[in-house]
């Protein structure tokens, strides 16, 4: 009999929205580069402002991938855990 | 990308006089805000460090937590980066034959006019404010003939001076113009 306490996902779904999240991160980060360098004035700010940006840019997504790699992402997560993190007495049968 | 040194159209003997961005206290302001989102919840991770170790140790919530986190630090650093861009393309440049005004508002929206000194019939100056009055910086206004919009210079440093400079270097262009309208008159007769 089918339960739903059965149904289990790998936790790797989780990188999805972190992935359109990057995503949509680099194509403003290029458009807002594109727009300084389009318009903004020749200068040694505008090239270290930029290369300030690229540096914390790469270093916050190295951290954040480095602290994320210690997960095992193939492990599954069922319902029942879901549950028990957001109700943490109550069961998947009284939600 | 373009160089003060040759400006976009610019005429024989055009120098640039003024290059003027907003006061640096209104990117000050941005860089606190930003400061604050991200000290508060590094804080707040140092004095809840202990659930929260319990937390990231728990197979589901560690991921969850470290995900949310790294998306929210990401944010508030492209939204840093975009404010500075805005305060950066924000410019007013004045040379000594015309004003030429770049606004950038947001990633997507831009916009870039210019007017001759000759038209500027009147420039009125605001400082207003208790930050602007310590550190003398606020609005210079520059109404045309031509135009029923004003130019506005938003924030600028010693906008009096500012305000008297641009006066002056308009009296000196309409002064050019007659002569070389007189010069021309001359040479027709």
């Amino acid at each position: 009999m089918f339960s739903l306490a059965t149904v289990s996902f790998p936790i790797g779904i989780l990188l999805i929205p972190f992935g359109l999240f990057v995503m949509i991160y680099v194509v403003y980060s290029l458009f807002n580069l594109y727009n300084l360098f389009r318009h903004g004035v020749a200068g040694l700010s505008l090239y270290a402002v930029s290369f300030l940006f690229g540096f914390v840019s790469f270093a916050l997504l190295g951290i954040i991938l480095v602290v994320l790699s210690h997960y095992d992402f193939n492990a599954p997560v069922s319902l029942t855990g879901v549950a028990h993190l957001i109700a943490p007495r109550t069961s998947i049968k009284s939600l | 990308m373009f160089d003060l040194s040759h400006l976009p159209n610019q005429r024989p003997n055009e120098t640039v006089v003024f290059f003027l961005r907003p006061f640096w206290l209104s990117l000050v302001s941005v860089a606190a805000m930003m400061a604050l989102l991200v000290f508060i919840p590094l804080i707040a991770a140092l004095v809840f460090w202990d659930p929260l170790f319990v937390w990231l140790s728990d197979p589901l919530l560690g991921p969850t937590i470290t995900v949310l986190l790294g998306m929210y630090f990401l944010a508030v650093w492209l939204f840093a980066f975009m404010q500075f861009a805005d305060y950066y393309l924000d410019t007013w440049i004045v040379t000594t034959e015309r004003v030429i005004d770049n606004e950038q508002h947001g990633l997507f929206n831009r916009t870039a006019s210019e007017l001759h000194l000759a038209n500027i019939q009147d420039v009125t100056s605001e400082i207003n404010g208790v930050l602007h009055t310590f550190f003398n910086y606020g609005d210079v206004f520059v109404q045309t003939a031509a135009e029923k919009e004003r130019f506005t210079f938003h924030d600028v440093a010693n906008p009096e001076k500012l305000k008297e400079s641009i006066l002056k270097l308009a009296e000196e262009d309409k002064r050019r113009h007659l002569s070389m309208a007189e010069q021309i008159g001359q040479d027709a007769l």
